[in-house]
């Protein structure tokens, strides 16, 4: 009698231990993670800090997607005011929103808001004017400053490593790139919010950017 | 009524039934261990979709039969579709069966575009999508074609470009990014990477610089190198200054 308990008793375990040793298996696979090493600057206030406000107010309207639907000027105006935006902000930010939707790559039928007018908007509402109306952001790239409600902007020369708030432009293709950096990873790197990163007319700021010879110029407040 | 005797036929039928139990109880044993063993294994490779499955075992080439007959249900921009964004926009269909390669069929776009479209999907697969880097003409109409592999045609749409001024070239920029990264940056993604011993990040293109923590030169130039080659690069590949503090 007491083998056969035994023999149950072994049995039950060994039922009970190899599908958790599957699932640990698994688990061990799904849980390796990679670490990154660097300075990553912290985040502040001034122009970044308007940018994030901005990013978070679409996150919480349309999951960062710039179309309108699913984002909309009241959503958004109420998640600014909700953050502590001052008022003339958030009335420079309405003045100029819809003024920046242009096209939508992915032929949703309405128009987004893509990289320059990510970054006009920003500007725009940080420096509470009208601003960075270019026709793109090649066109930016030869500038040696611009201003924008009294504040200049400096084009930093080659080589200079970015800092969080400086905006960077990218020249390449027909009209160019432009990003609000938001850190310095290493040497070669930053992290930036943009719009149209990760994917067309979404607002994100995960992805890896190359500071290559001939590819990003960056402007930084004065 | 159970007399004696079948009393103790019973008893010797039980003990008989014990006895063979006790002696198969090993096989037995050793059976249903297999068993588990082979039913964790298969557990296993279930959950963790092992590559050993799909990688790496013999399959008889299989016969290549042209896909002749499919067709294409639905497009982007659909046909007729006015107003369409002259900057960076896709060109997506998808097919009745899948597609295997882009060799099951073949697409023309005219005018002809000044960037080519460039394929995102993976396949095989329904849905297939080009990315156009922009420099479309506004206010022009576009046909889009799509033949098979003998050179008939399975769809044709036409779409109109808006009046509106492209803004900006993201896409583009990606593009050259990853062209970069490629050619000049291949430890991009590993990088900085840090131990104890040694530091190391790129200065530049194909130009890397460790900064010395621990150890001798000559230790952790051997570390070094045996890092980038566990992420499939060649150490020759790349100038590689070594600062000691």
């Amino acid at each position: 009698m007491m083998k056969r308990l035994l023999v149950i008793f072994f049995i039950l375990i060994i039922l009970g231990i190899l599908p958790i040793t599957a699932f640990a298996q698994q688990q061990s696979e799904s849980n390796v993670k990679r670490t990154r090493v660097g300075n990553p600057a912290t985040t502040g206030e001034g122009l970044l800090g308007v940018g994030l406000v901005i990013k978070d107010a679409y996150d919480a309207c349309s999951s960062g997607d710039t179309h309108e639907p699913p984002a909309s000027l009241s959503c958004l105006q109420t998640q600014l005011s909700q953050s502590g935006l001052p008022q003339a902000q958030i009335d420079a930010f309405s003045s100029n929103y819809s003024t920046r939707k242009v096209g939508s790559p992915i032929g949703r039928g309405v128009s987004c808001i893509q990289c320059l007018g990510f970054v006009g908007l920003v500007v725009s509402t940080y420096t509470e004017a009208d601003s960075l109306r270019y026709p793109n952001p090649k066109a930016m790239s030869g500038l040696g400053s611009f201003s924008s409600g009294g504040k200049t902007f400096q084009q930093l020369a080659r080589g200079t490593t970015p800092e969080p708030g400086d905006i960077g432009v990218h020249g390449g293709g027909t009209d160019g790139h432009i990003v609000i950096v938001k850190e310095s990873v290493g040497n070669v790197r930053f992290k930036a919010l943009e719009s149209n990163g990760n994917s067309d007319c979404r607002i994100t700021d995960t992805r890896d950017i190359l500071i290559d010879q001939y590819g990003y110029t960056f402007f930084r407040e004065q | 009524m159970d007399t004696p005797s079948s009393e103790n036929n019973s008893v010797l039928e039980t003990s008989t039934k014990v006895g063979f139990f006790k002696r198969f109880l090993p096989l037995i044993l050793i059976l249903f261990l297999l068993f588990l063993t082979f039913f964790a294994i298969f557990i296993t490779r279930l959950l963790t979709n092992s590559p050993d499955q799909t990688a790496d075992e013999p399959f008889a080439t299989p016969t290549i039969i042209p896909l002749l007959n499919f067709s294409i249900t639905n497009t982007f921009p659909a046909d007729g579709d006015t107003n369409i964004y002259p900057g960076e926009i896709s060109i997506t269909f998808d097919t009745s069966v899948p597609m295997r390669s882009q060799r099951d069929y073949s697409l023309e776009v005219t005018p002809s575009l000044t960037n080519p479209p460039a394929l995102n999907s993976f396949f095989p697969t329904q849905k297939i999508s080009y990315g156009i880097v922009g420099n479309l003409e506004k206010n022009t109409t576009y046909t889009v074609t799509v033949l098979n592999i003998t050179g008939e045609l399975v769809k044709q749409w036409s779409f109109t470009t808006s009046n509106e001024t492209p803004e900006s070239s993201s896409r583009q920029a990606k593009i050259e990014q990853d062209l970069a990264i490629k050619n000049y940056y291949p430890l991009f993604y590993d990088l900085p990477y840090e131990t104890n011993q040694f530091k190391i990040d790129y200065t530049d293109r194909l130009t890397l610089e460790v900064d010395i923590k621990s150890g001798t030169k000559d230790a952790v130039s051997k570390m070094v190198d045996d890092w980038i080659i566990s992420k499939g690069v060649d150490p020759a590949s790349h100038t590689i200054n070594y600062v000691e503090n």
